[in-house]
């Protein structure tokens, strides 16, 4: 049987245009190595069409791209997609990656309770810095620094990575790219985005079963 | 006031002046994507929330200030050592 996944990609302001854009890079992966993907794009990544595809289909791995708080993930338009005590019970027997603020701290931990095979996401705000290329964000060498490694865990998981080895492959290309921003040949503002993505990899948790794949 | 809490407000107010003038080399044409709602700022909108102390402005305040925590104890120094 092949494999499936589901992945929600709106995008209605800078923040999601750049997440959208991002994982346009996990989506393209995933058909070259000819695995099925349910895309929730835009306005599809609304509540309804989630839980009914989580449902009807059944994907093994769930991967949210969107805003978040410590009790939900949202979609298109900041429309909740999970709520901790509404519905975490539809990511039951799923992998989970959420590349949103604060979920993993409430939501996460509710999931794995709820039956989730595994969580990955980060306890406090994801943030990165750009340069506001609406038009072109994957030229944008400094959103790179941040989602690099947070398309990493998504691109481990479809390699078939155990949970805990998607979740540390991103944290070492994070460590990687700090390293870099640290080394005597960077420039004066490096240090901070170092800080900040010391923040995001510092915060970037995987609870549930480590050993589990895609 | 008592003396200790002179002495804390005068150590978070240095903090603050420290935390801005790292954020006041932030290019001009760079943003910061933060929170729930996909705030984007500026360095001036980043600078003015630090003055303020409010959410965002202590967030950045955290953020910094555990950086160099992590950097001091040791920890950055090891995650680089352990992934090369």
């Amino acid at each position: 049987m092949n494999k499936l996944f589901l992945i929600t990609r709106p995008n209605y302001e800078i923040t999601t245009r750049y997440l959208f854009a991002w994982s346009g890079i996990i989506v393209d992966t995933a058909k070259a190595k000819g695995i099925n993907v349910v895309e929730l794009r835009k306005d599809k990544a609304n509540r309804k069409e989630f839980e009914s595809r989580l449902t009807k289909l059944k994907p093994r791995l769930v991967i949210i791209n969107g805003h978040g708080s410590d009790t939900c993930v949202t979609g298109h338009d900041g429309e909740v997609l999970v709520e901790a005590g509404q519905n975490e019970d539809i990511l039951c027997s799923k992998i989970v990656y959420s590349l949103s603020c604060n979920s993993a701290s409430c939501l996460g931990a509710e999931s794995v309770k709820a039956g989730a095979l595994c969580y990955i996401g980060y306890k406090t705000k994801f943030t990165f810095f750009h340069q506001n290329k609406i038009t072109h964000p994957l030229d944008d060498n400094i959103a790179k620094l941040f989602l690099d490694p947070s398309n990493q865990v998504a691109l481990s998981l479809l390699k078939g990575n155990r949970t805990q080895d998607a979740n540390r492959k991103s944290k070492e290309l994070s460590m990687k790219n700090i390293r870099k921003l640290l080394s005597s040949a960077s420039s004066k503002e490096s240090a901070l985005y170092a800080k900040f993505l010391w923040s995001n990899m510092h915060n970037q948790v995987c609870y549930g079963d480590q050993e589990v794949c895609f | 006031m008592t003396g200790e809490d002179k002495k804390n407000n005068t150590i978070e107010k240095e903090i603050q002046e420290l935390v801005k003038a790292r954020l006041s080399v932030m290019p001009d044409n760079v943003f910061i994507s933060i929170g729930a709602n996909g705030e984007t700022y500026t360095r001036d909108e980043l600078i003015e929330h630090v003055n303020k102390k409010d959410d965002i402005g202590k967030l950045i305040i955290d953020i910094d200030m555990g950086f160099l925590r992590a950097l001091k104890e040791g920890e950055i120094y090891e995650q680089i050592v352990f992934n090369n």
